[in-house]
């Protein structure tokens, strides 16, 4: 992941409440997620949380489940800007992150 | 002819399935216009003079694929919401209806119900969206330069805070001819947000929603003065709000006031599933009441009813309208208020605006009304006359 965004400050977490404690502290352009995570909230329950609180955030989510039920719930709840199922394509990851930050970057300034 | 909720726009090459599409938006109260093909909608949404609220496609059409309709559509309008429905629910066409911005992925056949609230669900999105850009827009045109700047956004804030004040709407029970409770609500005569949800987006958008609550809560201890002592004060508590410690203060003002206090909890603010049922469990000790907010705005607030255990639930409007009109809804409502007797929790419903919604509720079994057929939210206690 590390590679894929080269060029990009990166900051890791290890579960959702490390990284709303981080995002209270600083503002971030995106997010990306998995969905799995060890607790008993799921990664659409952190970017939902994520999008109350910070709605200008890109939130992506990566994951290995082939649940048609968690797609469909990505999209209905529309906390999620792009799911890429595992094994994901990192050119695709990485232009599909710089396409929506240049176009929040373009919005904010005209 | 009752007042139209808005616009939706249709396409299905499936002509049957426009007439459906037509019969529950319309009977909902929704203005529908259909299209068959896809282009012919495209070219009617960039020259409509009054706007669609939102807009539902199938996704498998043979002159243009919803994805694509979805992406046209957003390209002339990035606000608008575009619903897909598919009789042949994928992975993949989840995750593209994602990639293309849809609001919604529904599957056919779908119920009545679900069609009606995702859709209204959507509508609501996008009214929000649109009063945050008119909000955006005006701040740049009073200020200048980058609307998303936060210092513009904060002092508006800031004074939205200073001005804002508490209204109370009651809640009547029809049976004892009496005022059971007055909700207090949030406004404020700040002018760029004068909107509560507007307001109350903002306090997330700025990390403040802890702020308002506290402000909130300090305004409905100094009102409830001047309450009439038979009667509850519900207060709404924003999801967020459950992890303010302030909320579970014994000397705060509110606290002294909790066994008359019913704290309103609505899941669409992002309740923790973990912590919810301990932080209630805190307030209870306190003194406080819970009701669960909204029932059926969403599909989430029925997990509330189970973890949370509330005193009382309210049940959104939009299950409240035109109740007597629709057999469906009333049997739904009247369910909901079976299950929820039985589970010990008091009803109330929201949004009664005529007589015939009122009768149609007592039918269903609710004696708890709250709505501008009874009162407005206008300051102070007023009586109601029953």
């Amino acid at each position: 992941m590390r590679r894929t965004l080269r060029g990009y400050e990166i900051v890791e977490a290890g579960a959702p409440q490390e990284a709303l404690d981080l995002l209270k502290r600083k503002p971030f352009d995106a997010i990306v997620s998995d969905y799995s995570m060890d607790a008993e909230s799921d990664g659409l329950d952190f970017l939902q949380l994520v999008k109350l609180q910070y709605p200008a955030t890109v939130r992506f989510l990566v994951t290995a489940s082939r649940d048609l039920d968690v797609a469909m719930r990505a999209v209905n709840e529309g906390a999620v800007h792009r799911y890429f199922l595992k094994p994901w394509s990192d050119d695709r990851l990485r232009s599909a992150l710089d396409i929506l930050l240049h176009a929040r970057l373009s919005e904010a300034a005209s | 002819m009752k007042a139209q909720l808005g616009r939706v726009l249709v396409v299905d090459d499936d002509a049957a399935l426009l007439r459906v599409c037509t019969r529950v938006l319309g009977g909902e109260g929704w203005e529908v216009t259909m299209f068959n093909d896809p282009r012919e909608a495209i070219a009617t949404i960039q020259k409509a003079t009054q706007p669609f609220d939102c807009v539902l496609s199938d996704i498998h059409m043979p002159e243009m694929d919803g994805y694509a309709f979805a992406a046209a559509v957003r390209q002339h309008d990035d606000d608008l919401p575009v619903l897909l429905m598919t009789g042949d629910p994928t992975l993949d066409g989840a995750v593209k209806a994602i990639d293309t911005g849809a609001v919604s992925y529904i599957t056919k056949p779908f119920a009545p119900e679900t069609l009606g609230m995702a859709v209204a669900r959507a509508a609501r999105r996008h009214g929000v969206q649109r009063m945050r850009r008119r909000a955006e827009s005006h701040a740049r045109a009073l200020y200048g330069g980058d609307p998303q700047e936060s210092h513009d956004l904060e002092q508006r804030f800031a004074r939205a805070i200073e001005r804002s004040w508490m209204a109370f709407q009651p809640i009547v029970d029809v049976h004892r001819k009496t005022v059971f409770a007055y909700e207090a609500l949030l406004r404020t005569d700040e002018e760029s947000l004068r909107r509560t949800d507007v307001f109350i987006a903002t306090a997330e958008r700025l990390d403040k929603v802890h702020l308002l609550g506290r402000r909130v809560r300090g305004a409905v201890a100094e009102a409830a003065q001047d309450a009439p002592d038979s009667a509850l004060l519900f207060v709404n508590v924003h999801g967020l709000e459950l992890a303010d410690e302030h909320l579970f203060a014994e000397d705060a003002a509110l606290a002294r006031l909790a066994p008359r206090v019913v704290l309103e909890i609505t899941e669409r603010t992002g309740i923790d599933p973990a912590a919810g049922p301990k932080s209630v469990a805190m307030l209870r000790k306190l003194g406080y009441r819970i009701a669960v907010d909204d029932l059926g705005a969403g599909y989430a607030a029925l997990g509330a009813l189970a973890s949370l255990e509330p005193e009382v639930v309210k049940l959104d409007m939009s299950l409240i309208r035109d109740l007597d009109r629709h057999p469906t809804k009333r049997r739904v409502v009247s369910a909901i208020a079976t299950m929820c007797r039985e589970l010990g929790s008091h009803v109330v419903a929201e949004g009664v605006e005529t007589v015939a919604e009122r009768d149609a509720c007592i039918g269903a079994g609710i004696g708890l009304l709250q709505g501008y057929l009874y009162a407005k939210p206008a300051r102070g206690f007023a009586p109601v006359a029953l």
